[in-house]
């Protein structure tokens, strides 16, 4: 204790490792009370977080490792746990599932060898107990020499015993019985060896595993699929559009803009200051209102729904239904998840990209993201924008969208050549998700929009009033009013969103709003915004994920292509008299 | 070799269940049932038989791809000698493995299905490819052959079945019908399992309530498929894989019972069933997993329930 306090003069580090989708999130949530993200899926956890916490008076810094299946670094989010073994951690915490124990033995046995202290977890006790497996706990913790707890890390049950076994580990660290390194053969024989003595009814093959096992077959399986996307289609825009028009759009516009409007009338002489905070720009009224009641009530509608299918455990049953078809434009059936994560927000869609096996496959899938994916606040902006025109320009626009991905998926395929790797996943089995469980999500999806989101849109729109109302927009208008009169065939105030949606990407179509365009118009308008740049947030991930130079590329990519077929549009929209 | 003895009996046992043993052994649903069954079966054949056109379209609709199914798995070629025991009225299988080039020959216990059998092959003009024979399945000598099918409705099935692995030649393949669902009450079902332990077995669906079994006679070890050659529902044990780390934690090694739950459309992956998992594993890594022993999912689940 006294070397490795010398070691690490600030605190102890603890790890927390495990397979993936065992609910190592779900116990650091649990141990620190912060709130990472869970789902029922491999790879929830791409990225480590630590926190600090209180073990017994003393502060110890935990951190949430990404799940990995061995510790052969097959994919980035595999490498981060060797990275952080090889940093000699004070004390690791290995979680293993009570419902598949031999690959997390497999992992336990690996990370003995690195010979730190090491306690296990053995974590969804609950399911396991409920399939009739019993596990005698004291000689299997007595042969490897290390402490194991049992828990339900979602409802907090064994987090007392495991909280006092990490303290006493830490002050007189045991050393386990098991130090060597071993061949994985041997290794593999050890796990079957010791489930064989402790384990005393090892789980039946699950062939009639009703619904899980009936949502994976081709039928129904793919029937319920379109069912399933389309109601979540329908959940998100009607329940969105609902809450915009029936609660948010009332409160907004009856009540709380009036009393902004009415306060700095008196209190602001008319003039530039006035106009710029209330006028047409103003941003105290369209900084209020767009964030609020144009992107808020899809956000919540969205994550609502991506909660659901996060925690069923249905994701990867889409995955894999859709994977054919997704291999022939380069990509695979695991590329859904970071897609439909980017269909909320870009940044954690292309985090989420780090748990695959090749480098072209996340390449292609951050482009297709930052391309063709609208985010929610996006999509919150196209809603907005068309459906009081038409809602069939809501769908064309979808539709442009995925055909977008098709394409591109397309020439991505030829362009990016990599070896092809071998892919396996691991379909979790279907969980009823629990309310409360859900709700924490979404409060926390909430939350994060209104600091990270709404925040930043208001600023944006207030430099937009500023830049609007003293002319340099007028100026920036002019310079680039070939492009967008020429071209794009939109009035010269559409070169204000083209700025804009830099800083945010809803920004690109909300201005369009109030322009008093054709349907047409608004079409192209609403195509360039699909395309169009990702946001300054997004442009920074990807040059931290793949060096500034791609993203770079991609910034200009996604320009390029924005321009080009938002004037195809325009042109093809005047031919078919549109 | 015409009727003579407690167990010579293949179709005819059809009227004899309804007409003498029926006098000893109570009448019961079941027994009545499969009664109606083999002769609505019976019925339709012998239309089938008199008007060619008619036969035919039973033919394709009932087992030309049924036949197909079994070619494959049981890996048959084409010049291979095969005997097909209790043909019928309408030799169907013979034709449709004499229209894919085998060398047939048709054997039933009846005499009037001889007959018709014979004209049919004669008018569609298979003389040369099927023969057409009067004999029985309990005292059938077929060393000869390279392989040998049987009919679902066989009677008694587990006698005839044993007659033939009695006297099937080395590496020769025995193919057998099981009824499934419904069916199963009906009409006898034989587990592969319970035959003698040195026969290597795979199993497939059929449609219309059949499940075809093919036994090779040769040691279990020396005949393996790959995983992408399974069906649904198929299960046995891998002998190899291809050792990548992320697919021996998921459970991909050797020893592992796997059982395949669903194949996607379009090239997409295999989902098969290891212990309590469930594993999405892609064609082109299935096509490197080698199997041992190959059953069916239900009997797998027979074994645990029993144990």
């Amino acid at each position: 204790m006294r070397q490795s306090a010398l070691q690490h003069p600030a605190k102890p580090t603890i790890l927390l490792i495990g397979p993936p989708n065992v609910g190592k999130s779900a116990l650091f949530n649990q141990l620190t009370s912060m709130n990472v993200s869970v789902g029922n899926y491999a790879g929830t956890t791409v990225e480590f977080s630590a926190c600090d916490i209180n073990l017994h008076g003393n502060t110890v810094k935990l951190i949430d490792v990404p799940g990995t299946y061995t510790l052969h670094s097959a994919n980035e989010a595999e490498k981060v746990a060797v990275d952080m073994l090889n940093q000699k951690p004070d004390a690791v915490v290995v979680t293993l599932d009570a419902n598949s124990l031999e690959p997390s033995l497999y992992l336990l046995l690996q990370i003995l060898a690195y010979q730190i202290p090491t306690m296990a977890v053995i974590n969804r006790w609950d399911l396991a107990e409920k399939r009739g497996v019993s596990f005698d706990l004291d000689g299997f913790s007595q042969e490897l020499g290390i402490s194991v707890v049992p828990t339900v890390a979602i409802e907090g049950e064994g987090l007392g015993e495991l909280r006092e076994k990490l303290s006493g580990m830490l002050t007189a660290p045991n050393p386990h019985k098991l130090a060597h390194e071993l061949t994985s053969e041997a290794r593999w024989i050890m796990v079957d060896d010791l489930l064989a003595r402790y384990v005393s009814s090892q789980p039946s093959i699950a062939t009639g595993e009703s619904w899980g096992a009936k949502l994976v077959n081709p039928w129904p399986g793919i029937p319920l699929a379109m069912l399933i996307v389309s109601a979540v289609f329908a959940v998100v825009i009607g329940l969105g559009m609902g809450l915009r028009n029936f609660l948010l759009l009332p409160l907004f516009r009856g009540v709380l803009i009036p009393i902004v409007v009415g306060m700095i009338e008196a209190l602001t002489p008319t003039g530039l200051l006035q106009r710029v905070l209330i006028g047409e720009y103003g941003f105290l009224i369209k900084g209020i209102e767009w964030p609020f009641t144009l992107v808020l009530p899809y956000v919540f509608s969205f994550y609502l729904a991506l909660s659901f299918l996060e925690d069923t455990g249905y994701l990867p049953r889409l995955g894999v239904l859709l994977d054919g078809l997704l291999q022939k434009i380069g990509l695979q059936g695991s590329s859904v998840i970071p897609l439909l994560l980017g269909y909320g927000c870009g940044i954690p869609g292309i985090l989420a990209t780090r748990s695959f096996g090749s480098h072209k496959e996340r390449l292609s899938v951050s482009l297709l993201i930052c391309l063709a994916v609208p985010c929610i606040s996006q999509t919150g902006a196209f809603i907005s924008l068309l459906a009081a025109h038409s809602f069939l320009l809501i769908i064309a626009t979808f539709g442009v969208s995925v055909m977008a991905l098709i394409v591109a998926g397309l020439i991505l395929d030829k362009v990016l050549v990599e070896k092809k790797v071998f892919s396996l996943m691991e379909i979790p089995d279907l969980l009823w998700p629990k309310p409360r469980i859900i709700a924490k999500k979404v409060w926390n999806r909430l939350r994060n929009y209104v600091f990270d989101g709404a925040l930043p849109m208001f600023w944006a729109i207030a430099a937009a009033a500023v830049l609007y109302e003293s002319g340099i927009m007028a100026v920036w208008g002019n310079l680039i009013s070939p492009i967008v009169i020429g071209w794009l065939r939109l009035p010269e105030a559409a070169s204000v969103p083209l700025v804009l949606g830099i800083l945010r990407r809803e920004l690109t179509v909300l201005p369009l709003i109030d322009m008093d365009l054709t349907s047409l118009q608004l079409f192209t308008g609403a195509v360039v915004g699909l395309f169009y740049v990702p946001c300054i947030a997004m442009v920074g991930t990807l040059s931290r994920e793949f060096k500034l130079p791609t993203a770079l590329a991609i910034l200009g990519t996604t320009t390029f292509v924005a321009i080009f077929v938002g004037g195809i549009v325009a042109r093809v929209g005047v031919l078919l008299h549109f | 070799m015409v009727v003579n003895g407690p167990h010579t009996l293949l179709k005819e046992g059809v009227y004899v269940i309804s007409t003498q043993i029926s006098m000893k052994k109570p009448r019961t649903f079941k027994c009545r049932i499969t009664a109606l069954l083999l002769n609505a079966v019976k019925g339709i054949e012998e239309l089938g038989a008199q008007c060619i056109p008619l036969g035919r379209i039973h033919t394709s609709m009932f087992y030309r791809k049924m036949i197909a199914k079994e070619i494959l798995l049981a890996g048959l070629e084409p010049g291979m000698r095969i005997l097909h025991i209790g043909s019928g009225r309408l030799p169907m299988t013979a034709i449709s493995l004499a229209e894919r080039g085998f060398t047939v020959d048709a054997m039933d216990n009846d005499s009037r299905s001889v007959e018709l059998s014979k004209r049919v092959i004669s008018k569609l003009g298979y003389e040369g490819q099927v023969t057409v024979l009067l004999g029985d399945g309990c005292h059938v000598d077929c060393s000869e052959y390279d392989a040998v099918l049987l009919s679902l409705h066989i009677m008694p099935k587990e006698e005839v079945i044993g007659q033939v692995l009695q006297s099937l030649k080395k590496e020769g393949r025995l193919v057998y019908r099981n009824p499934r669902g419904l069916f199963n009450y009906f009409y006898a079902r034989v587990y592969p399992r319970d035959l003698a332990n040195q026969y290597s077995y795979r199993t497939t669906d059929q449609s219309l309530g059949k499940e075809t079994v093919v036994i090779h006679n040769m040691h279990s070890t020396s005949s393996t498929v790959s995983l992408s050659s399974m069906v649904v529902g198929n299960s046995g044990t891998i002998l190899s894989a291809a050792p990548i780390s992320q697919a021996t934690s998921m459970g991909i090694r050797p020893g592992k019972q796997v059982t395949v739950q669903a194949i996607q459309h379009f090239g997409g992956p295999y989902i098969v069933a290891i212990d309590n998992r469930s594993v999405a594993v892609p064609r082109s890594l299935a096509a490197k997993i080698q199997i041992g022993k190959l059953g069916d999912s239900h009997e797998t689940e027979c074994i645990t329930a029993s144990s």
